[in-house]
């Protein structure tokens, strides 16, 4: 047998085996953070584990908000995020042009960031971060992925110790007060709803 | 090319379609809110060109640059107004800035009626007479002034309907091409008609393409995150992210 399709079959498994457990981003969870200057918190509790895919950077890159080129050129030039493009005719891209572009009948549409995120995830075996549960939480179930929103990332933190309750309240009211989605009206609210949920 | 008389007539039609008489100063930018079709997308462009319009069946679009002055913007838009409806054959069109320059005769006939829109002949002939209370060729650099911030036109945009009416000669308004803002300002008005919008304005979306995203997200169409990549694709951060910190809604 021919050694260069097993050394290219190699370096795909090493590729796929270095991106699992990486967070995929979407613009939803990633721009909560953003506009709360609180980036931070993802580094402290995801270093070199954070990647954009492409379609979210592009998003996010917008003239009107022109803060988040900036904050996230910079961090990629400090390796505390990666950004991911993904190539025609691969095995994410099809499931990223199934859910960006053509949906199967009775599916509706969603963003491309959402569906990028997603189809590097499934690929890569990584994690979702997404805090849009309504349209996201579905394939992270048909594809068995972890799916973690912006909530869950104040509550690892929390139990990591970089922030206090109060704290995260106030990042909690911030990131409403810029129309982003949390599962609760208050951190406090959300985490005694975990602690319920575990009794 | 269509005559004068004609294109004055057709602008004053579309102002009553818009719901507006045929002689006050309007607000173009209001306006255009009242036809359903209509996006208007604020961009900056290259110097050279002023505004693009395109047609998409019933969809009409409006490019205008942002870059350009306040009363500039407003002679773009009734300029593209005019290609959107009464232009057959066409998808999409690019439009430059310089009035002066050789034009094709339908571009001609889109300044003309600009011109009109914003001033209709009657409208501007009564404020020469009646308002400033001069003759033909007795306008002086502060009627000019008052008459471009009465109907809210640029210096380039009034002094070429002057001289095209024969209210000025082309050497007289020649003169009048500089010092712009001094010569309003020296009769107590403000810059705003004659500077365009600030930086971080530049960019945006208004009318059809808003409301149909609005629409896709009521009705579950789309996701919440492709309704948000559909804003953000129209410029619209505010809508998605609220207003900026500095800037809070009031109630007054």
């Amino acid at each position: 047998m021919a050694l260069g399709p097993i050394l290219f079959t190699g370096l795909i498994q090493k590729r796929k085996k270095d991106m699992t457990n990486k967070l995929f981003f979407d613009a939803d969870c990633l721009s909560a953070f953003l506009w709360v200057s609180r980036e931070d918190i993802l580094f402290d509790l995801y270093p070199e584990k954070i990647v954009l895919p492409k379609q979210v950077y592009d998003e996010l890159c917008h003239p009107s908000i022109p803060h988040f080129k900036r904050k996230m050129d910079q961090f990629t030039q400090e390796h505390k995020l990666s950004i991911k493009e993904i190539l025609l005719d691969t095995e994410e891209y099809h499931l990223y042009y199934e859910l960006a572009f053509s949906p199967s009948k009775g599916e509706i549409i969603i963003g491309r960031g959402e569906a990028a995120a997603i189809a590097l995830a499934r690929t890569y075996n990584g994690i979702i971060a997404s805090s849009n549960f309504r349209d996201v939480a579905k394939y992270a179930r048909k594809y068995n992925l972890e799916h973690i929103g912006a909530g869950d990332i104040l509550v690892a933190a929390f139990k990591a110790g970089y922030i206090d309750e109060v704290e995260g309240n106030k990042i909690w009211h911030k990131m409403l007060a810029k129309r982003r989605v949390l599962p609760r009206p208050t951190f406090t609210e959300y985490l005694r709803m975990l602690n319920n949920n575990t009794l | 090319m269509k005559e004068k008389i004609e294109l004055n007539a057709d602008a004053i039609n579309l102002r009553k379609e818009f719901g507006e008489d045929a002689s006050s100063p309007i607000d173009i930018f209001s306006l255009i809110h009242n036809n359903d079709d209509l996006t208007i997308v604020f961009y900056p462009m290259s110097d050279r060109v002023s505004g693009i319009c395109i047609r998409d069946g019933k969809n009409k679009i409006i490019g205008v640059n942002s870059t350009s002055t306040y009363g500039r913007q407003r002679f773009t838009i009734a300029h593209e107004l005019y290609h959107l409806y009464f232009h057959e054959d066409f998808e999409s069109i690019v439009c430059f800035t310089d009035l002066e320059m050789s034009k094709s005769p339908r571009e001609k006939e889109a300044d003309m009626f600009a011109s009109y829109f914003l001033a209709p002949y009657e409208a501007l002939s009564y404020f020469v007479r009646r308002q400033l209370e001069k003759e033909k060729q007795g306008l002086d650099m502060e009627d000019v002034v008052r008459i471009e911030q009465h109907f809210g036109m640029s210096r380039q945009a009034i002094l070429w309907r002057l001289v095209n009416d024969g209210y000025l000669s082309y050497k007289k308004a020649d003169t009048m091409k500089i010092g712009i803002v001094s010569s309003a300002r020296r009769l107590g008005y403000d810059n705003t008609l004659y500077t365009p919008t600030p930086e971080d304005r530049q960019y945006a979306t208004f009318g059809k393409y808003i409301r149909l995203a609005e629409e896709l997200k009521d009705k579950e169409l789309v996701s919440t995150g492709k309704y948000e990549e559909l804003l953000l694709d129209g410029f619209r951060a505010d809508i998605v992210y609220g207003f900026d910190t500095e800037e809070e809604e009031r109630y007054d």
